[in-house]
């Protein structure tokens, strides 16, 4: 299929530095789109830089900081001309709390408090201080996206992993209330995932893995320019397992096999069957 | 019904937020039963309020006070140290302890709370009670529940649709991470005694998460005593193995038998079944 021209877009990318985010990063890049790469990992941004062969700018940034991230926004507007995209990429993983943790389980109790807690404010607040720092100006722009990358379901309530697993369900969660958040703005909020463990550094060199058994961090690229160009519009919470979407056939194609609705709204509704609604005409709050 | 067979004389239950809303009615069920209890609440004159309602239930000597701050790790393990020497023991944590939308936006029933205008400090504020407080709270008493071989775990999150709502941040997604945590534990305490599972009302409670200035009638939402038949079967014998489930309180039919009354008003935590449909990791 002929490439996405994404030259009219800025996208920032968070964890730009390594595994999915490097991978989307080359991807949009290629496209055309300019490119401001958001991570702490300096060394990793500039391995990025050496291997993107389009417009990147990285940009140092703790997402967990109200003023880096906002400046992240702000910066980006200011030298790239705009903004239309934000991949929430960045993420820290299992081995942040225990290396071995694949053959020597962690369990809950076990867990760092102070390690704990990084990892949820890198998964959880980073992204959603990037996404609020990100989104006024997309909406009154009526155009945008934001897409966040999670894992998959049954990962986040694997036994041996929390708080991965717990960080990554309350971003999913978040996904889908964003996107009801910015319904018919023209900004649309959706989660994209690799669709299993994938070959980056959050799965360490020492785990008993074939490399090449692991999804590769390139099948983000192409979902991942889809949801960043015009193509995509409408596409509002939806979720995406990149391994599953083929670049040879058709968009349409792709959502019917790679796509399906985020969170867990089929469970939702039927939980909700029974109760009132409305109390005296008005939505009662959930 | 078997309701009245539960006995809970040798339990020890922590129950933080205890202090008011549904934490304060599971409390005063407990204690009812049999039960001793630590109420562990920030706010020290609920605590004082309800330490009095049990003395009227059980006499003295039956519930203590623990005012302390759940988001802080060193009053979890002091709160927990406290129960054991007042007790010999703590057997039962309900984590009933949270903060609500309210928190950020008075009104917002009738006016969303955008993500964007979410305030920063009160989204930590709401996210610190309602994820890092369930996990200190229970990092911190799980070690001696192993080692007495029984425990419950009990959280109270909320409807998988309020997890994802619109105007819900940062709420739902406080609850959706509780939620996939209590799944996560109840896996990582497999084969101890110790069993984690969800209880949730099953609709908006009558509690101050409603604001008083809300256009409700407030007769007409989920009263708080809906928790009380099911938690005290949770806390109980009777629950021994059943562990990764989440609970509606508000179809938990008292007049049934126990296993009518969970086949209607139970169900697995989390979910299991989307993430069946999800490709495994190689």
């Amino acid at each position: 299929m002929a490439k996405r021209d994404l030259s009219n877009k800025v996208a920032i990318v968070t964890g730009a530095g390594s595994g999915l985010g490097r991978a989307m990063t080359l991807a949009l890049s290629e496209c055309g789109a300019k490119v401001a790469g958001v991570d702490v990992n300096v060394d990793g941004m500039r391995e990025t830089s050496d291997l993107v062969r389009g417009s990147f700018t990285p940009i140092k940034t703790d997402i967990t900081s109200v003023s880096d991230a906002g400046n992240a926004i702000s910066t980006t507007i200011k030298d790239l001309g705009g903004l239309h995209v934000l991949i929430n990429c960045a993420g820290l993983g299992m081995p942040t709390l225990r290396v071995d943790y694949w053959n020597n389980r962690l369990y809950f109790w076990e867990a760092d408090p102070d390690k704990w807690q990084r990892l949820m404010d890198v998964n959880v607040r980073g992204a959603f201080l990037m996404a609020r720092a990100a989104a006024p100006y997309l909406v009154e722009q009526k155009w945008g996206r934001i897409v966040n990358v999670t894992t998959s379901m049954n990962t986040m309530i694997r036994g041996g992993n929390m708080p991965y697993g717990q960080s990554k369900a309350s971003l999913e969660a978040a996904s889908n209330a964003w996107a009801d958040d910015l319904k018919d703005t023209g900004v649309t909020c959706n989660v994209l995932v690799p669709g299993g463990a994938a070959d980056t550094p959050m799965v360490p060199h020492e785990s008993p893995y074939e490399r090449e058994n692991l999804v590769q961090p390139v099948v983000m690229g192409p979902p991942a320019c889809w949801l960043a160009s015009d193509d995509s519009n409408g596409i509002n919470s939806m979720r995406f397992l990149a391994r599953n979407w083929n670049p040879d056939v058709p968009d349409a194609d792709n959502v019917e096999n790679a796509g399906s609705p985020a969170a867990w709204p089929d469970l939702a509704d039927a939980a909700s069957v029974g109760q009132p609604a409305t109390v005296h005409g008005k939505d009662i709050p959930r | 019904m078997e309701d009245k067979n539960i006995n809970l004389t040798n339990k020890v239950a922590i129950v933080a937020g205890g202090g008011g809303g549904m934490g304060r009615s599971i409390a005063l069920a407990l204690i009812e039963k049999g039960a001793k209890v630590a109420i562990f609440d920030i706010r020290k004159e609920n605590v004082s309020a309800v330490v009095k309602e049990a003395e009227t239930i059980s006499g003295l000597e039956n519930c203590i006070p623990l005012v302390k701050d759940i988001t802080k790790f060193e009053d979890c393990l002091s709160g927990v140290q406290e129960t054991i020497d007042a007790f010999n023991s703590a057997n039962i944590l309900i984590n009933a302890a949270g903060l609500g939308m309210s928190t950020l936006k008075n009104d917002y029933w009738n006016d969303n709370l955008k993500f964007w205008d979410a305030d920063i400090d009160r989204f930590n504020m709401l996210m610190n009670v309602n994820w890092n407080g369930p996990f200190l709270l229970t990092k911190s008493v799980v070690p001696h529940m192993i080692r007495e071989g029984w425990g419950r775990i009990v959280n109270v999150t909320t409807s998988l649709d309020t997890m994802t709502n619109r105007g819900y941040t940062p709420y739902g997604p406080s609850k959706a991470a509780l939620e996939a945590a209590t799944s996560i534990w109840a896996k990582d305490l497999e084969n101890t005694g110790v069993t984690a599972n969800v209880l949730v009302p099953g609709g908006p409670v009558n509690t101050d998460f409603i604001p008083e200035n809300a256009p409700f009638d407030r007769s007409k939402l989920t009263q708080p005593e809906v928790m009380q038949a099911p938690a005290c079967w949770l806390a109980s014998n009777l629950s021994d193995g059943i562990t990764d489930m989440r609970f509606v309180a508000r179809s938990w039919n008292s007049e049934n038998s126990i296993d009518e009354a969970i086949k209607n008003s139970g169900g697995p935590c989390a979910w299991p079944d989307v993430g069946k449909k999800a490709f495994k990791p190689v």
